[in-house]
């Protein structure tokens, strides 16, 4: 079987592989479109002479035709060498990954939450189906799914930051000079409004696919050989329930890491979003392409672990794939 | 409930169908009542009696909605929803509507099992069978390990699956339909039960299939002793297959008893009637399809079958028709049955016009289609021509190519070598670049009419369509009078025009889709399994239409159909298809009485007839 998916696999990085360039290329592309003169005055400000100018485009090798300074980036992006920051001189590297790091744990954190809590509330939904109950929850999550994301992150941030005072009002504060308990605290706000985003989504397809599971023919069939509600549930109705949820597990998950830029922003979370906002601000070419294609990378990353989880999940396309 | 049914005489050794005393082994359903609503609603199921004997398959036949299946369900106590089951359905003295639900499903796969028509729907599709197969052995017989694998090979080898060791490790995906039924047999049958439900369970497999599946069947009763309720559409296979036959109608049991004797005598007039309406190979006549539709449910305060039955007198009416027995141990719920003795409506023969002696309409000439990549072509160098007024079949098993060479007639796949001529032209463009005339001359008309009708036209709208399209002048008062006249060609009431083709039943709808064909005025009409979805009355009624229309206007017809009995009605000429290639053409009543080819002889005996010498 596992040789059987090599081929399936490959297939699938191959195709992400050329995404990547391609968003890499656009990126660099709509980065690099101003003139190297205009770039360095927008990081030295406007009081400079042309001497320091040919001097920042020089040190920061802007003089050379786009092509080549594209090659050079990626070829480098590709061994983790993100070059240094036009703004600070530092390592691109050294901030983004720390960031990333937090940015991740924060956007698992959340999207755990979110999963979970979205399937177990589904499946709950779907064995009380049509009842009075089943109605409420069942609009009461339409209603959180369509409110805007940052009205969700307001409401938690007026609730628990602002009237109950659990939390510090700026994340980045703990951050620095919090001990790990307060980095800890710092999460819970942030993750909870990503997992908030999610759940009603996935709640919403695991009930639709769960009804849809243990309505299907097989399921009555597994009741008929006798075998036990808990084997008819898990063997047999929430495994084929879990494919349709599984692709819009993969799209929740894309956005919860997309979400991550408008939760730092609302919580002052000192993550990749925040970083992001800063250096496009700061006209810091290097690190804002570093970070932009750091979300490529791990989109298609939870592309790919979707696309196999599928594939996992479902034996007819694993051998029409292979 | 009970009561209902007449005291029977003291001895009769033939004397067991419906008995009172519950056998010790088998099962036995008695007064079977299943309501879904409250006590307002007609119930779905009345009272029904049935012994289920080791070592005998008792038939339960009866037309779509008739009740059949729910009875079937309701007999092992699985609930599908709201419904309400009352009477008793003792397994050896047990019974298993009073169990509860635990008790229930130990039964269930272990003394009792169910198979459901579709195997490929009630095998989950992520698991492999192996895994399937093996769960409620380790449940109810605590089997693992090697014991475990012996017996599962042991019971794909019982069933036939060829290579049990591999199979075991596959998904139902990768095997055929009869091969899936197989594996659900196999399941059914893990634990040794002394009882086994069969929900229609080779409906839609092809007939060769079908008989290979009820032979195993058969051996597998007389090596087990195991009693079998076997329910099914298909009077005919029922004939060949079981020993006892129950005939249900609009939820009760109409008649009962000995296989036999029920077909040697019908003593119901719904049992004959559908007895004449199945199509067989020996004779290509039916009896006229009966008007009317069956009711919902149970009805209480008449003969439920009296709104259609054409012996139907007052006396029928106002009280409901109880059980009566007669020789031979056959039980029937009519009045006039002794009155009624003598068969039952006589058979006629479709609607024929003489063809006359003139230059082909249609000329197929070594036509292929093969799809890029298929390893052979899915039809593989046909010819064949007809006039106008004959009405050609195809028969064949699936994959046989039939439906492919309509739809490269009808313009919906182009050949990929050959020559089609239709009267003067030459038929190589697809339908939407044909000219409309040619269009309006070939009709398609499909298996499933709900694909082809547009759910959000009434059916006014529907049959103005063709009209519109290829009679493009006529005035709105001549339009209106056409659509009226073909609603009534095709036996369905002028009020239908304003209705959805959601309100219609199925039949109804197959023949709107007819009507609609017919409206055009084509030269040639071309049928994709027309009836194979529809019960015997419906399919009656629907050949009986084709078939006057044809012959009144003149209209060439292919009949493509898997049912030989079916095409035997209706063609005059017959191709028989395999694998893309026409094995053998004849004309109908030779293909039958003397057929050439192995293959034909095969796809014959295989199609289950009442001839039970
Ligand atoms: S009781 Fe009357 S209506 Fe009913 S089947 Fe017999 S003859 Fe027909």
């Amino acid at each position: 079987m596992s040789l059987r998916l090599l081929k399936p696999i490959a297939t699938r990085l191959g195709a992400n592989v050329v995404t990547l360039i391609v968003i890499s290329m656009v990126t660099f592309g709509l980065m690099n479109l101003k003139a190297p003169e205009d770039v360095a005055r927008s990081v030295l400000g406007r009081e400079v002479s042309a001497a320091q100018i040919a001097d920042f485009v020089a040190k920061n090798g802007l003089d050379a035709p786009v092509a080549v300074r594209y090659v050079d980036w990626i070829s480098r992006f590709a061994i983790g060498d993100f070059g240094h920051s036009i703004v600070t001189g530092r390592p691109v590297s050294n901030d983004v990954l720390t960031r990333l790091n937090r940015s991740l744990t924060l956007a698992a954190l959340g999207s755990l939450f979110g999963v979970a809590a979205g399937i177990v509330i589904g499946v709950q939904l779907a064995l009380r189906a049509g009842s009075k109950a089943d109605f409420r929850v069942v609009t009461g999550l339409l209603v959180i799914a369509s409110m805007p994301e940052f009205l969700i992150g307001i409401a938690l941030y007026l609730v628990f930051v602002v009237w109950l005072g659990w939390f510090p009002t700026q994340a980045g504060m703990a951050f620095s000079f919090g001990d790990a308990w307060a980095r800890a605290m710092t999460f819970v706000l942030p993750a909870a409004t990503i997992g908030l985003l999610l759940m009603p989504h996935i709640a919403r397809v695991a009930r639709a696919s769960a009804i849809e599971a243990f309505a299907s023919p097989y399921v009555d069939a597994a009741r008929l050989r006798g075998l036990s509600e808990r084997q008819v549930s898990w063997d047999h109705a929430f495994r084929n329930a879990a494919l349709p949820l599984m692709s819009v597990i993969g799209v929740n998950l894309v956005y919860a890491v997309s979400g991550v830029v408008v939760v730092d922003f609302l919580f002052g979370f000192p993550g990749l979003g925040a970083l992001l906002v800063a250096s496009i601000g700061s006209g810091d070419v290097f690190t804002t392409q570093a970070i932009v294609m750091m979300f490529a990378v791990v989109i298609v990353v939870i592309n790919i672990a979707v696309d196999l989880a599928m594939l996992w999940l479902n034996p007819k396309a694993r051998f029409r794939a292979a | 409930m009970l009561d209902i049914v007449d005291p029977r005489p003291a001895a009769d050794p033939t004397d067991t169908a419906g008995s009172f005393d519950p056998p010790t082994a088998g099962l036995a359903i008695r007064g079977l009542t299943v309501r879904y609503g409250g006590p307002e609603r007609a119930p779905t199921v009345w009272s029904v009696d049935l012994t289920l004997e080791p070592g005998k398959i008792l038939g339960l036949a009866g037309e779509s909605g008739c009740g059949k299946s729910t009875t079937a369900k309701a007999a092992i106590g699985f609930r599908q929803g709201s419904e309400t089951v009352t009477g008793r359905s003792l397994l050896a003295g047990t019974d298993v509507l009073a169990l509860d639900p635990l008790a229930r499903r130990a039964l269930w796969g272990n003394r009792v099992s169910y198979v459901s028509q579709s195997a490929s729907l009630a095998l989950n599709p992520a698991m492999t069978v192996g895994r399937q197969l093996a769960q409620p052995l380790r449940r109810h017989r605590g089997l693992s390990g090697a014991a475990l694998k012996r017996r599962m090979l042991e019971l794909f080898t019982l069933v036939d699956i060829p290579d049990p060791a591999v199979a075991l490790k596959k998904y139902p995906f990768q095997f055929s339909g009869g091969q899936q039924q197989r594996v659900a047999l196999a399941i059914a049958l893990c634990c040794e039960p002394e009882v086994l439900i069969l929900d229609e369970p080779t409906t839609g497999l092809d007939v060769t299939t079908q008989a290979r599946i009820s032979a195993l069947l058969r051996s597998i009763v007389d090596r087990t002793r195991i009693a079998v309720l076997y329910v099914s559409h298909n009077l005919a296979l029922l004939a060949n297959l079981a020993d006892s036959l129950a005939v249900m109608y609009a939820g009760q049991i109409v008649e009962q008893g000995p296989t036999p004797v029920v077909l040697a005598r019908p003593r119901h007039p719904y049992t004959k009637i559908l007895l004449g309406l199945s199509p067989r190979l020996e004779d290509p006549r039916l009896v006229p399809g009966i008007p009317g539709l069956p009711p919902a449910g149970a009805v209480l305060d008449d003969c439920s079958f009296a709104p259609r039955c054409p012996y139907a007198e007052a006396a029928c009416c106002g009280a409901a028709v109880p059980a009566r027995r007669f020789p031979g141990g056959v039980e029937a719920r009519c009045h006039r049955a002794e009155a009624l003795a003598g068969g039952g409506p006589s058979p006629v023969a479709l609607s024929r016009v003489a063809i006359p002696d003139a230059d082909p309409l249609l000329i197929v000439d070594q036509v292929e289609l093969h799809y890029r990549g298929a390893p052979r072509p899915s039809v593989d160098k046909v010819s064949f021509k007809l006039k106008t007024g004959e009405r050609i079949g195809i028969v064949g098993e699936s994959g046989s190519g039939k439906s492919s060479v309509l739809k490269m007639i009808s313009g919906l796949v182009a050949p990929t070598a050959g020559y089609m001529r239709f009267g003067d032209t030459r038929l190589d463009a697809l339908a939407v670049d044909r000219p409309r005339w040619l269009c309006r001359d070939i009709q398609l008309v499909f298996q499933n009419p709900d694909a082809s009708l547009n759910p959000r036209h009434t059916i006014r709208q529907i049959l103005m369509r063709p009209l519109v399209l290829f009679h493009g002048k006529l005035p709105a008062s001549e339009r209106e009078r056409r659509v009226r006249e073909s609603l009534e060609r095709v036996r369905l009431p002028a009020a239908f025009a304003d209705r959805m083709p959601q309100e219609l039943s199925g039949g109804q709808r197959q023949r709107v889709a007819i009507a609609r064909a017919f409206l055009a005025s084509p030269k040639l009409l071309l049928c994709d399994e027309v009836t194979s979805a529809l019960d015997v009355s419906v399919q009656a009624a629907v050949l009986e239409t084709i078939a006057e229309i044809s012959a009144d206007a003149g209209v060439a017809v292919v009949f493509v159909s898997h049912d030989l009995a079916v095409v035997r009605t209706i063609a005059d000429r017959i191709l028989v298809m395999r694998n893309g290639q026409v094995v053998e053409a004849q004309d109908a009543d030779g293909l039958f009485t003397n057929p050439q080819e192995p293959y034909t002889r095969d796809l014959i005996a295989a199609v289950p007839t009442f001839d039970l010498a």
